[in-house]
């Protein structure tokens, strides 16, 4: 029994020491160099079409211009599809061929940091931490440990469609359910839908019912994050109130259960007076810009609206830790990021970089609509829950079951998956 | 007796010679093929016994994803849909492939134009032919605007429970039929003419040539169009994928949709791991027994 402790004892201390060299060694060799041409090796990042068409040759002046300055250092911007980038990274991840560098926003981040993908990348920041808002480092943290360096922050709200509103005769811009109830049938007479709800299953609910839920002063999860909260009075009544716009005929219905491809789908088509979570970058190319304008999202008993943040994380797996560092802190320093979020209609995380856009444009329009923002609660398995609710929603918005019987046998399903642990 | 000894030698020389380079030409194919499809097939067996996360650790598991598994109503649900949608797709695709093979047999004028143009739905992107269908079937397309004209009104195709195995079938058979017609087709051109001459002098019908005559003539092709039909549709993901991404409400949630969504969404590998093994052992004993039926009935 003694041997047995002794054993047990000196495993744990070897195990120990292991960690505290194991440890000592990375954080030696991780630091970014305090001069710059002492920045060493190949990076690659993996970045995503924040603009659709020039995404790549955004990065590529800006990596000679890294270059320049780190003459040691060799950064590669790939910029991979939207489509499937969790299975990709995933993959490579796995094949061990992931990027050192990769874009990625909160709802994505729980899954990698949760199994030592990503490295903490607080040091990066360490020096003008209280520079970035708070609520954007909030967005890239799991578990109490900063996994991506903000780069820029986004709005969704409510985004109307003037030439829909004159042809109607509406003349206020609505501010609260009720308002949008009473405009309906206004603009069904006139040969508009009200809104376009995307109820296919690919489509995120930070999209589409969450906003609605937080402006019904309700909430996802509970405070602790181990159960369903979302099928209360809030939730029903946010559900019901799109269930009353699809029984009206004011949304089209194909929507509910395929996802259109822009140009095709009703909005892309001009043919919807308002989104309930849109956004500039979002906004269809068929329709002219002019036709649009952007207010504060809308509310039940709260005006909120979903907002994201995208952020650099490094990868554990990264085999020139110090110089991907180096590069993100680089990319998402002041100077980079007012020019970033310019370019790309995006704002910026650091409250030096101040505001971005002035006068009367949708991006000045939106960038005021910052503060009601939120990008909800974080957690582990956010992506699964949205795949077990939404079902049970298009359930309720297709007729089979009422709001609240679709929304309790889905938290009944989510209380079993957060059981699970 | 010497120069046939020698002759024999020589003969046995040149087949293993001949075996050699055989043995040359399929060694790439059988290395890829271990590599690439074996390998990945042994690790997902044992992944089924274990949970693995991608930083690469792998912790044994027992039989738990197993009872996971099978006490999960989505697993029961991603089973029904693929059974239904396999009973439905299968003998669809299995006759207009026939239909369309028997007519293309025929040697009209033309017809090698006919023949190359049913196949290519096969070579024409899934995604091409997805976004394509999805307008077909939207409620502003042309399939509702053909039905609304002849008085039938509005289907919802792809936003009923209902209807949605039935429209992804068909939408199937039209990716699906011009590779099985082609087969069927080189399976018809084999069967002798004189087969049908002498059925014709008998004074056998249409109905009764085809039924006596090809069909049996047609066994092995059709049973190879069978069995590659049931285990695609055992398979199926892409078309539902790209046309309803399991909905509504589940009712085109399939086996495999239940493996891509557990693995690569949310990279529960041992349990999507799983779900594979128990698919890969329903589309074999369907296969064997398939495999004795014809067999019997031969």
């Amino acid at each position: 029994m003694r041997t047995l402790e002794t054993r047990r004892l000196g495993a744990l201390v070897a195990a120990g020491s292991l960690t505290l060299l194991a440890a000592c060694g990375s954080s030696g060799g991780d630091k970014i160099p305090a001069n710059a041409k002492d920045v060493a090796g190949s990076v690659t990042m993996w970045i995503y079409p924040i603009d659709p068409n020039n995404e790549a040759a955004y990065w590529k002046p800006k990596v000679a211009e890294f270059e320049k300055s780190h003459p040691k250092a060799h950064i590669k911007v790939v910029v991979q599809p939207w489509a499937n980038r969790d299975e990709q990274l995933t993959t490579a991840i796995a094949g061990g061929k992931g990027p050192d560098v990769v874009y990625l926003i909160p709802d994505q981040l729980p899954q990698y940091a949760s199994n030592g993908s990503l490295e903490d990348v607080s040091d990066v920041i360490a020096k003008d931490r209280s520079d970035f808002r708070a609520n954007a480092l909030k967005a890239m943290t799991y578990d109490g440990k900063l996994d991506g360096v903000p780069l820029l922050m986004s709005a969704t709200t409510l985004v109307v469609n003037k030439k829909a509103m004159q042809a109607a005769g509406i003349t206020a811009v609505p501010k609260t359910w009720d308002d949008v109830l009473a405009d309906a049938p206004k603009l069904k007479q006139a040969g508009y839908y009200t809104t376009e709800y995307d109820g296919a299953p690919d489509e995120t609910l930070n999209g589409t019912f969450y906003p609605l839920l937080w402006q019904a002063g309700g909430d996802v999860l509970t405070k602790d994050g181990k159960h369903a909260a979302f099928n209360s009075a809030a939730g029903v009544n946010a559900l019901t109130f799109v269930k009353k716009l699809v029984d009206g005929g004011y949304i089209p219905k194909d929507p509910l259960t395929t996802m259109p491809k822009a140009e095709t789908s009703p909005t892309g088509q001009g043919k919807v007076a308002f989104l309930f979570s849109g956004g500039v970058a979002g906004l269809p190319t068929t329709v002219p810009k002019s036709d649009w304008a952007i207010y504060p999202p809308l509310k039940d008993k709260v005006s909120i609206g979903y907002g994201t943040v995208g952020g650099l994380s490094v990868l554990s797996g990264s085999k020139n830790k110090a110089a991907a560092k180096a590069w993100v802190q680089w990319a998402t320093s002041a100077p980079q990021m007012k020019v970033y979020g310019k370019k790309h209609s995006y704002y910026a995380t650091r409250n030096s970089v101040g505001t971005l856009f002035t006068g009367n444009s949708l991006d000045a329009a939106e960038e005021k609509t910052l503060q009601y923002m939120t990008t909800g609660s974080i957690n582990l398995k956010s992506r699964q829950l949205m795949d077990m609710i939404k079902p049970h929603l298009q359930a309720a918005l297709l007729d089979k079951t009422s709001p609240k019987a679709a929304l309790d046998a889905a938290a009944k399903d989510v209380n079993g998956l957060l059981g699970r642990g | 007796m010497a120069s046939l000894r020698v002759s024999s030698v020589a003969l046995r020389l040149r087949r293993r010679a001949g075996s050699g380079i055989a043995l040359l030409f399929i060694t790439p194919y059988v290395l890829l093929f271990l590599v690439f499809r074996i390998g990945p097939a042994i690790a997902g067996l044992v992944l089924g016994f274990a949970k693995y996360q991608i930083s690469g650790t792998v912790q044994w598991e027992g039989l738990s994803n197993f009872r996971r598994l099978f006490a999960d109503s989505l697993f029961w649900n991603a089973l029904r849909v693929t059974l239904v949608y396999t009973a439905i797709a299968v003998p669809l695709t299995v006759i207009v492939s026939l239909v369309m093979a028997q007519l293309c047999a025929r040697s009209i004028r033309g017809i090698k134009v006919y023949r190359a143009l049913y196949f290519l739905p096969v070579v024409t992107s899934l995604v091409t032919s997805g976004v394509i269908w999805q307008w077909i079937y939207s409620s502003a397309g042309p399939a509702n605007w053909l039905l609304k004209g002849i008085g039938i009104g509005s289907v919802p195709w792809l936003s009923s429970g209902t209807m949605v195995l039935p429209s992804l079938s068909l939408m199937s058979v039209w990716t699906r039929f011009g590779y099985d017609m082609l087969i069927l087709l080189a399976g018809l051109l084999a069967i002798p003419r004189d087969y049908h001459e002498a059925a014709m002098i008998d004074g056998a019908s249409a109905w009764s040539r085809f039924w006596y005559v090809t069909l049996p003539q047609l066994k092995p092709a059709l049973f190879f169009v069978v069995v590659l039909e049931i285990i695609q549709s055992f398979q199926v993901f892409d078309v539902i994928y790209v046309m309803t991404g399991g909905g509504p409400v589940r009712s085109s949630y399939s086996l495999v949709f239940l493996i891509y969504d557990q693995g690569f969404h949310y990279f529960d590998f041992g349990y999507a791991s799983a779900a594979g093994v128990v698919l890969f052992v329903i589309t074999l004993v369907v296969a064997l027994w398939q495999r004795r039926l014809f067999r019997e009935d031969s």
